[in-house]
């Protein structure tokens, strides 16, 4: 039978066919992916509107627990009002975080929550440890109590506009901005206003935590020295990298206002991005705070004992002092090594340097000393007040004792406090106790988790 | 007549499995880009592949420390109390990424160059010295990122706080 004669036979079954594809493709484009649509709107706005809701709840009960710390007169039940209160501040943040609003109408506030949860844990910690808290810090709580009472209020009155039909929080997402509702527009100016009244009425909160004013804005104490010029960058950027084996062009020194001022030198013609290099260095005193090449290593032809001598090897030529491997990180063809500096056979943890080697070729492919810079000053280290053998009758007994250091670690106020650095096993896990020389007390207990590149403490 | 009905009754029978296969391939497709959650001994392979992504997405055809730098940001951002605290919390944070909006975000190949300038920013490498923003001036729209004090300006981008 021909293709003709089948088709003049079977016509009307095609043609058939043909209706119900197009109607049912129809149909089924339209009600399906509508309703899907549909429904991913739905279950989007649900999701802002419940962290819009829970952001209030979290303010009230802030409002709540703020005002009975300062009522109460016990300090162990306020330790668990702050460290709830905490805990209701880090849930604002969180939902602050999953709000549909520009960054203007949010940051001021994210910090405010930061600030405060940091805040509240900070004076639950110190009276555990039967410190009482200062006339300043209870000012300071009573500030942050009215401060939150009056967030509360505000969060008040943005949820009747919020209970609006026409408010949809899905509105404020990307397309539909330029068409916002005045019902939304309302709800997000009173965020804005929320925000701004924050900016200029909090002062700014310094006290032992790490989102601390005085820790966030830290000046770098390790750089010294005089101003150098941008070409003097470029120069000592040259050397450094000559000095490791590199043949690069200086292309241009660019100034960089950031945490350290720097030049940041960059290395390679424009079509050679192969070779292409970064360095920074410090605006004053000419010092090299960080370094990158641009190698992507294919290959492991080096073993890790060799790229370990070859870091340890380059850092003690940098002439900052007498470092220590402290932990490595093998990843992507690369071994990643921390090292800290020693001083007196006390490891400093906070003057810290990275070096990263290629294990393809041994190359040295990154350093940064930048912690090292930001912390590194003259220090006169106390004298231990409790001995070895004492230091090891403070630890929990269930612990397995290794090896016993001296370390100064860097607590999370930027306090540096000179401890016994106690390794032990318990169970199948490794542990890092710091007892502090002076007091006896347990400062920090760090875990030691082993993943396949390496070792981290946490 | 009988014919056509028959015709009409296959064809919906067809149009009922292609949509029963769109539907599943979507399915699927939704599925593979949630990111898993790392647990307490592997987090940073998550956050490293995250980020890697964002550089990818932002950084493409930037000089490497340009990369580090836009990876830096993330990693900045996760420290600064007036950011999320997490590395999703700081990408998905709505409104925050471009490549989220236009979800170019879920459609990017990092090559193994992203993924090393994203672990060499979560482990502190930052050419930016603490910036928490990035842009590119010639295509910004956004009038409030230009009252962000600039600090350096590597490749396309300007940095700043």
């Amino acid at each position: 039978m021909s293709y003709r004669d089948w088709f003049a036979n079977y016509k009307n079954v095609l043609l058939g066919v043909l209706a119900a594809l197009l109607i049912g493709a129809g149909l089924m484009w339209y009600s399906g992916i509508g309703n899907r649509t549909y429904a991913m709107d739905n279950a989007l706005e649900a999701r802002y509107q419940t962290a819009f809701f829970d952001l209030i709840d979290s303010t009230e009960n802030l409002d709540v627990l703020l005002g009975k710390a300062l009522a109460s007169n016990s300090n162990s039940h306020n330790i668990i009002t702050l460290s709830t209160a905490w805990h209701e501040a880090e849930r604002a943040r969180g939902s602050l975080g999953e709000l549909p609003l520009e960054m203007p109408s949010m940051m001021r506030s994210q910090q405010y929550m930061a600030q405060l949860g940091d805040f509240c844990y900070s004076l639950a910690t110190k009276l555990a440890d039967n410190v009482e808290i200062s006339e300043q810090e209870k000012e300071t709580l009573e500030e942050l109590h009215g401060e939150t009472r009056t967030m509360h209020r505000e969060l008040r009155e943005l949820t009747t506009l919020a209970q609006d039909r026409k408010f949809r929080f899905g509105n404020l997402t990307s397309d539909n901005q330029q068409r916002l509702t005045p019902e939304t527009q309302n709800v997000v100016d009173g965020f804005g206003k929320m925000d701004e009244r924050l900016q200029d009425e909090v002062p700014t909160l310094t006290y032992d935590g790490p989102f601390s004013d005085h820790v966030v804005n830290m000046e770098p104490r390790g750089i010294t020295g005089k101003e150098v010029s941008p070409q003097e960058a470029a120069n000592i950027a040259q050397e450094f990298m000559s000095e490791l084996g590199y043949d690069f062009d200086t292309n241009r020194s660019e100034s960089s206002e950031g945490d350290i001022p720097i030049y940041h030198v960059q290395f390679g013609e424009a079509d050679q991005r192969d070779e292409a290099a970064g360095v920074g260095i410090s605006q004053q005193g000419g010092h090299v705070v960080w370094m990158i090449v641009a190698d992507t290593p294919d290959g492991e032809q080096l073993d890790r004992g060799e790229a370990f001598s070859r870091a340890q090897e380059f850092v003690d030529d940098l002439g900052l002092g007498e470092f220590t491997p402290i932990g490595h990180l093998e990843e992507g063809n690369e071994l990643l090594v921390n090292l800290a500096l020693v001083q007196d056979e006390v490891i400093i943890y906070p003057d810290m340097v990275q070096v990263t080697i290629s294990l393809e070729n041994g190359n040295i492919i990154g350093y940064d000393a930048a912690k090292y810079y930001t912390s590194h000053t003259e220090r006169d280290l106390p004298e231990s007040e409790i001995t070895e053998e004492e230091a090891r009758e403070k630890v929990n007994h269930e612990l397995q004792i290794e090896e016993v250091r001296l370390a100064l670690i860097p607590l999370s106020n930027l306090e540096e406090k000179l401890c016994y650095e106690i390794r032990g096993t318990m169970g199948e896990d490794i542990y890092y106790v710091y007892i502090n020389v002076e007091t006896g007390q347990e400062e920090m207990v760090l875990l030691v988790v082993e993943t396949e590149g390496g070792t981290r403490s946490i | 007549m009988r014919q056509f009905i028959g015709g009409f009754i296959l064809g919906i029978f067809l149009v009922g499995i292609a949509f029963g296969m769109f539907s599943a391939v979507q399915q699927g497709a939704i599925d593979q880009f949630i990111p898993a959650q790392g647990g307490v001994g592997q987090p940073r392979q998550d956050d490293v592949w995250m980020i890697s992504r964002m550089v990818a997405a932002e950084a493409r055809g930037e000089p490497f420390d340009g990369q580090v730098a836009v990876a830096a940001v993330i990693a900045n951002r996760i420290r600064d109390p007036r950011f999320p605290p997490t590395v999703n919390g700081v990408i998905y944070q709505p409104l925050a990424f471009e490549p989220i909006l236009n979800g170019s975000f879920w459609n990017v190949n990092p090559s193994s160059e992203h993924v090393r300038a994203a672990r060499l920013a979560l482990n502190g490498w930052d050419p930016t010295g603490g910036a928490t923003f990035f842009w590119n001036p010639a295509t910004a729209t956004s009038r409030w990122i230009w009252s962000r004090t600039v600090t350096s300006r590597i490749g396309r981008h300007v940095f700043g706080f």
